[in-house]
């Protein structure tokens, strides 16, 4: 293969790639504080997407983009408030189950609130003919903001984490509820603020990625997908192996393109993961006990 | 050639010894208790024998039979049952079908005849259901037969657990603190099993915090502290041995 | 023995006769199409019911083994071997009488090989397949069991819509009849809705009546025990992961078989029958059902199924199931069949009887 071909299929897998690690990083948000993988995160993302496409039309895209983040955040905060803190039984299963019902719903939604049509966001800046040479590589200007969107989420997410109450208090749910609990965290609270977090970045990855992935009401379940399984290949509450394992994914689902037909572009990404998880069950940075402990 | 022979047995939890070295025998039809601190390594030498951890070093003995490293339910089959610290019961099944369990090592039935309930089992079938009801009687559970464990106070969930085991007939029987957590009658009632069980030529292994039933019951004591062995002996040995009292009481006056 | 534990199912045989005589009778036969289809995700559901409620596994890929029976059956049964008698496998098969010749529409002659053929090798297929993968998957637990089950959906679901002897997006159609026995016939054709009904809801009834059978018996109970407390039934001498997987392979082979049933019933199967909605409502369903209940998994299976087929739910019909996993989950943990009314009303009829 010629060098300029393979930079472009790792660009391009890098794109794909952050996505994914922003999608799985939005499922350990959530599954640090509460235990659960929320298979609704990728309706997250669709939702984003998809205001930030009506409010475009009526607003300028930063505000646009604002108020998708806003609205997808309220979705997130809804679905705690009603749905996750009134469970009587929240084992695994159930939580599974439940959150693959709210994603289903939220898709059905926005089928009906919007339609089965293709959109997409303008690019931020330039429009689909402009690229920039990069050693030989065409990369259109768009890869270069859901790369730096991409990045700087996880370093404000890093920052967050590290150095705010918020992100202490979070951390402290994580670790151990009960103890966060006796500090005086008020740990409903962080849930909730968890969902409205994982919102808030899902919205911003889906709307960055509209312009040249494009949004439709059924987009969530692949990246959801996706994301679980980056988020599971990474360990599943390790937020750096959510990005290696993103990136990881994206480049090797990108060069598989290359060899095999398009069709099979998304059993790639999951015969490789299916593969790491029949010799490491923990993922790649997870550690066996967590993952034994928190069973069904 | 000994029952059950423990041979210079290791195992560590990342830097932490939980069990060096440590060699004992137990003789057949015994009582045999293993006391010690917290953190002593007890249960994690049950752990050990039951299959439950691997070892990293050393052999478990079973009638000359190799027992380390195999997987639990293969050591069951060999006729070592066990309780839990913390009453682990299936408490998806009735009291009655938790004691049926019991007899899973003692029956054949396999996938196709449970699928087809081929003649053959059924008798197999009575078999383990008389033999429930013999438990259940024993241990006077048969007034919550019917009840699902989780509805049974404390006391009678550690002795479902129990009569779970026993009704498995074990050569050895492997009692986690079967005591705690119990008031004095029940503490009694254990008691009262534990040497029942004994007379009728069950080895017992037991560790157990509540002294007083330890010295009453048992025929050999092994003194475990920091992982490693202090000492062995008669209940009255052990009463007696300086070491042991030091563990207890503490080694400074402060 | 006890007959008692298959009381239900006389219950289940009169109330297939009663149905079929109360539609036939109001000259409604038309319905019985759905029933029969109801009848054969009936046996996907209760078969996922055994994995999920008694042995505590989640499979968010079940439809993909339904695919894998369907598209087997399909693939072998539209194959035409008039060509290649020469071959001494066909030669062989066309010897012992496992094929079956006839004529296309255009008075060609294709030879094909038998449904109950096709059928042996799709069994054999989706038991490769489960205890391949099984071994490895049945090793995960919670989120992990769950993302690997679904990823299996996945890849099923890719390859049967990338692989051109699928027929790709378009599925495969034009699936021959299946002559089953004593002449009787599973095909699309109207004119036989009667005894396509008796036969599905035949092999509903096997299903349970191996599944009851199962539950019942001493690997039943290991099953439910390794649901309860997996270290405990392992020190009770049960072998987990052995015992894990023959449920795992059981539960993917019932999906299998109602998968060949139904592609030979329909006459064709399409992509969508191994999409991952088809796996999430199976899961809907085995959860409205109550898990652990084969017969309540079965009537709703049932139910939910007629509903959809008849489309009642309209272009809500995604949704609908959304909103169930979600009221159930919410309302109803353990089922509707667990709710105290209902609870109330099968005391009452079980004392009235």
């Amino acid at each position: 293969m010629k060098f300029e071909y393979l930079l472009q299929y790792i660009l391009s897998g890098l794109t794909n790639g952050s996505i994914y690690a922003i999608t799985a990083i939005g499922f350990n948000i959530i599954y640090n504080t509460t235990g659960i993988i929320n298979f609704a995160q990728g309706e997250f993302l669709m939702l984003g997407g998809m205001s930030a496409i009506t409010f475009s039309q009526y607003f300028p895209l930063p505000i646009a983009i604002l108020f998708a983040v806003i609205v997808t955040s309220i979705v997130g905060a809804l679905i705690d408030f009603t749905i996750i803190r009134r469970m009587k039984k929240p084992t695994v299963l159930n939580m599974i189950i439940i959150t693959i019902g709210l994603s289903i719903l939220i898709r059905e939604i926005a089928l009906h609130v919007w339609d089965e049509k293709v959109r997409s966001l303008p690019y931020f800046t330039g429009d689909e003919t402009t690229s920039i040479n990069f050693f030989g590589a065409y990369i259109p200007p768009q890869v270069l903001w859901v790369l730096g969107i991409s990045t700087l989420i996880v370093v404000f997410l890093g920052f967050f984490f590290k150095y705010t109450v918020a992100g202490r208090s979070m951390r402290a749910c994580s670790s151990n509820i009960t103890a966060a609990k006796l500090c005086g965290i008020k740990t409903n609270n962080m849930i909730t603020f968890s969902f409205v977090l994982s919102a808030a970045i899902g919205a911003v990855a889906g709307a960055a990625i509209s312009p040249i992935a494009q949004t439709q009401y059924d987009c969530g379940t692949s990246l959801a997908i996706k994301g679980f399984a980056v988020a599971i290949l990474g360990g599943l509450g390790n937020s750096t192996g959510a990005v290696i394992g993103g990136l990881l994914i994206g480049i090797l689902e990108s060069l598989s393109i290359s060899i095999l037909p398009l069709a099979y572009k998304d059993a790639i990404a999951i015969t490789i993961l299916l593969i790491i998880l029949f010799v490491k069950p923990s993922g790649l940075l997870g550690k066996s006990e967590i993952s034994a402990l928190k069973e069904f | 050639m000994s029952f059950l022979e423990v041979k210079h047995l290791f195992r560590s939890f990342g830097g932490l010894q939980a069990v060096f070295d440590v060699s004992f025998t137990v003789k057949k039809g015994s009582i045999k208790a293993i006391i010690g601190p917290n953190g002593a390594g007890k249960t994690t030498l049950f752990n050990l024998i039951s299959g439950v951890l691997k070892v990293d070093s050393g052999e478990i003995l079973f009638n000359n039979v190799h027992l380390e490293n195999l997987p639990p339910y293969k050591i069951a089959e060999m006729g070592i049952s066990r309780t839990f610290q913390n009453v682990k019961l299936f408490n998806n099944m009735t009291v009655r079908e938790n004691v049926m369990i019991g007899r899973h090592t003692r029956s054949k039935a396999g996938f196709f005849t449970g699928m087809f309930n081929l003649p053959w089992s059924w008798k197999e079938e009575e078999e383990i259901l008389n033999k429930s009801e013999e438990i259940l009687d024993l241990f006077h559970l048969e007034e919550v037969a019917h009840l699902y464990p989780d509805n049974l106070p404390f006391g009678k969930q550690r002795i479902l657990e129990f009569a779970r085991a026993m009704t498995m007939e074990p050569e050895i029987i492997i009692l986690d603190e079967p005591a705690a957590g119990l008031n004095i009658h029940e503490t009694e009632e254990m008691a009262e099993l534990i040497t029942k069980i004994r007379d009728w030529g069950v080895t017992v292994l037991i560790i157990e915090h509540d002294m007083s039933l330890i010295m009453d019951i048992s025929d050999e004591i092994l003194v475990l502290s920091y992982g490693k062995k202090i000492a062995e002996g008669t209940p009255e040995d052990i009463q007696k041995n300086d070491e042991v009292i030091k563990i207890y009481l503490g080694d400074d006056d402060a | 023995m006890k007959l008692k534990k298959y009381y239900p199912i006389f219950g289940l045989i009169l109330a297939v006769i009663f149905i079929q005589l109360l539609v036939s009778g109001i000259g409604m036969q038309f319905y019985l199409t759905q029933l029969t289809m109801s009848a054969y995700y009936g046996i996907v559901i209760i078969g996922l019911s055994i994995l999920m409620g008694y042995a505590g596994q989640i499979s968010i890929g079940h439809a993909a083994f339904f695919a894998i029976g369907g598209y087997t059956t399909a693939a072998l049964t539209t194959m035409n071997f008039a060509a290649l008698t020469d071959v001494p496998i066909v030669n062989f098969l066309i010897k012992t009488g496992l094929t079956i010749s006839g004529m296309d529409p255009y008075g060609k002659k294709i030879i094909y090989i038998s449904p109950w053929l096709s059928l042996f090798i799709a069994v054999i297929i989706t038991i490769f397949i489960a205890a391949l993968i099984g071994v490895p998957i049945l090793k995960l637990k919670g989120h992990y069991l769950a993302m690997a089950t679904l990823g299996f959906g996945i890849i099923i679901y890719r390859i049967v819509l990338g692989t051109s002897i699928f027929g790709e997006a378009d599925g495969i159609s034009d699936v021959p009849t299946f002559k089953f026995l004593f002449n009787f016939k599973i095909n699309s054709d109207p004119a036989l809705r009667v005894e396509n009904y008796y036969i599905a809801w035949l092999i509903v009834v096997i299903s349970i009546f191996i599944l009851t059978n199962l539950i019942n018996s001493r690997v039943g109970r290991a099953l439910r025990s390794l649901h309860g407390n997996e270290e405990a039934a392992n020190s009770m001498g049960v072998n987990i992961s052995r015992t894990k997987l023959l449920v795992f392979i059981l539960s993917a082979v019932l999906a299998s078989v109602a998968g060949v049933f139904m592609t030979h019933f329909n006459g064709g199967i399409g992509p969508a029958e191994s999409g991952v909605m088809r796996s999430v409502r199976y899961v809907a369903i085995v959860a409205v059902g109550g898990m652990a209940n084969l017969w309540g998994t079965l009537i709703m299976g049932i139910i939910l199924n007629y509903l959809s087929l008849r489309g009642y739910f309209g272009s809500y019909d995604d949704a609908v199931f959304g909103i169930i996993l979600i009221v159930i989950m919410l309302f109803a943990p353990d089922g509707i069949f667990k709710l105290k009314y209902c609870n109330n009303f099968i005391k009452l009829i079980k004392k009235t009887s």
